[in-house]
């Protein structure tokens, strides 16, 4: 059971992952290349303001889930790894 | 890589010297003011610190001949933003201040909104910029405003209106502050999410220069920042381009300039990044460009913009 779980995880990191590359225009960057728990913004991926808008739409487009403001965007923007926890804590 | 910032929002002038035009016109209401504010403006337009400051512009849009004719724009240049200043206060004091536009324009931004839910007002630092916002009456939606509120503003603010377009009725209108982490852009997109009207000002950089483009005005390259073209994108919002103008004592014309429909995928194409949005900062530096040949001394922008 927790093998299934470990499973579905790491699938979901996947997408998402592909889904910044291809919706954040990451030319240089692979899926491996990204970590789980790199942060996002600033040092790690380097993301910023424009990309975090990129984020909240592919995130409800996606996964239907809505970022709604930045106290929740501060949480689910720490990494690809809690940006997941949010996704899945939001749909469950 | 941070830009270093040319502008501020701060006033040249202390707490207590807004004081004074406050309580000016609380006594003798904006004539008063007027009268004080003409020796500030010809103190400040002496002032080898303070006119430097508009002189790029005045030197692209009038060509001044000689030192006179440069002190004359410079003068009227203050003097028009100064009485600005004396009407917004007037109208968070006293209440009065008129705007008003065609009915086309009206109907067009109606239509506009009727159809997409939400809508992005973008204008500039120019006419009667804030005041015009209590025009939005005839508008039913919430509406919020992006702007930079710095720690050392002591010049005040009135965000709670009595809409001149419509109702009649005061509104209070949300304020978006771009200096919030991640640029407010999260507060933005839950504002057009609530159906809001988003009034956001196009005409000065912020944050990443990586945001910014390079386009034609006056003569020169300046930057603006592709942020509002991309939150319309992104949401799939209509952008229109409005300016208000002030048009004599305590009253204001509002005008829809153009209307911009930015495609969702833009940046994602052919031309990716900050340089598929060109064509639509272009298109806003144009209309900004027609706004300052028809109403020279109404442009507030007070940095050299093409440094």
């Amino acid at each position: 059971m927790e093998l299934i779980i470990l499973y579905k995880e790491a699938k979901l990191n996947t997408k998402l992952k592909e889904l910044l590359i291809e919706e954040l225009n990451l030319v240089d960057v692979s899926v491996d290349e990204i970590e789980d728990d790199a942060p996002l913004f600033g040092e790690g991926l380097g993301l910023d303001s424009l990309d975090a808008v990129e984020i909240v739409v592919l995130v409800q487009k996606n996964f239907n889930v809505e970022i709604k403001n930045m106290e929740e965007g501060k949480a689910a923007f720490q990494s690809v790894n809690s940006l997941v926890d949010f996704i899945k804590e939001r749909q469950a | 890589m941070k830009r270093k910032k040319q502008w501020s929002s701060r006033s040249l002038a202390p707490a207590f010297f807004h004081n004074i035009f406050y309580g000016l016109i609380r006594l003798l209401g904006r004539p008063g003011a007027y009268s004080l504010l003409f020796f500030v403006v010809l103190f400040y337009t002496l002032l080898p610190g303070v006119n430097k400051r508009a002189q790029e512009y005045i030197r692209r849009r009038f060509k001044p001949q000689n030192e006179l004719s440069r002190m004359r724009h410079t003068f009227l240049l203050y003097w028009n933003f100064g009485k600005m200043l004396v009407d917004r206060s007037v109208l968070r004091i006293l209440g009065d201040f008129n705007a008003h536009g065609p009915d086309e324009d009206i109907s067009r931004l109606q239509e506009l909104y009727a159809r997409h839910k939400r809508l992005i007002l973008l204008t500039a630092h120019v006419g009667c910029w804030q005041m015009g916002f209590s025009y939005l009456g005839f508008l039913d939606a919430p509406k919020a405003v992006v702007m930079l509120m710095d720690r050392g503003d002591v010049d005040k603010h009135s965000f709670k209106w009595k809409m001149s377009g419509g109702s009649g009725k005061e509104e209070e209108i949300t304020v978006i502050n771009p200096a919030a982490p991640l640029g407010g852009t999260l507060e933005m997109l839950t504002a057009l999410r609530e159906n809001s009207v988003l009034c956001i000002n196009g005409d000065r950089t912020m944050g990443e220069s990586r945001h910014n483009v390079q386009v034609d005005f006056l003569g020169g390259k300046i930057e603006l920042p592709i942020t509002p073209f991309k939150i319309a994108a992104t949401t799939e919002t209509p952008v229109a381009i409005v300016f208000s103008t002030r048009s004599r004592t305590g009253e204001g014309i509002f005008r829809v300039a153009e209307i911009i429909h930015v495609p969702v995928d833009t940046g994602k194409g052919a031309v990716r990044g900050p340089e598929a949005f060109i064509p639509y900062a272009q298109k806003f530096s144009a209309e900004l460009e027609r706004y300052c040949q028809e109403n020279p001394y109404q442009f507030y922008n007070f940095y050299n913009m093409w440094n």
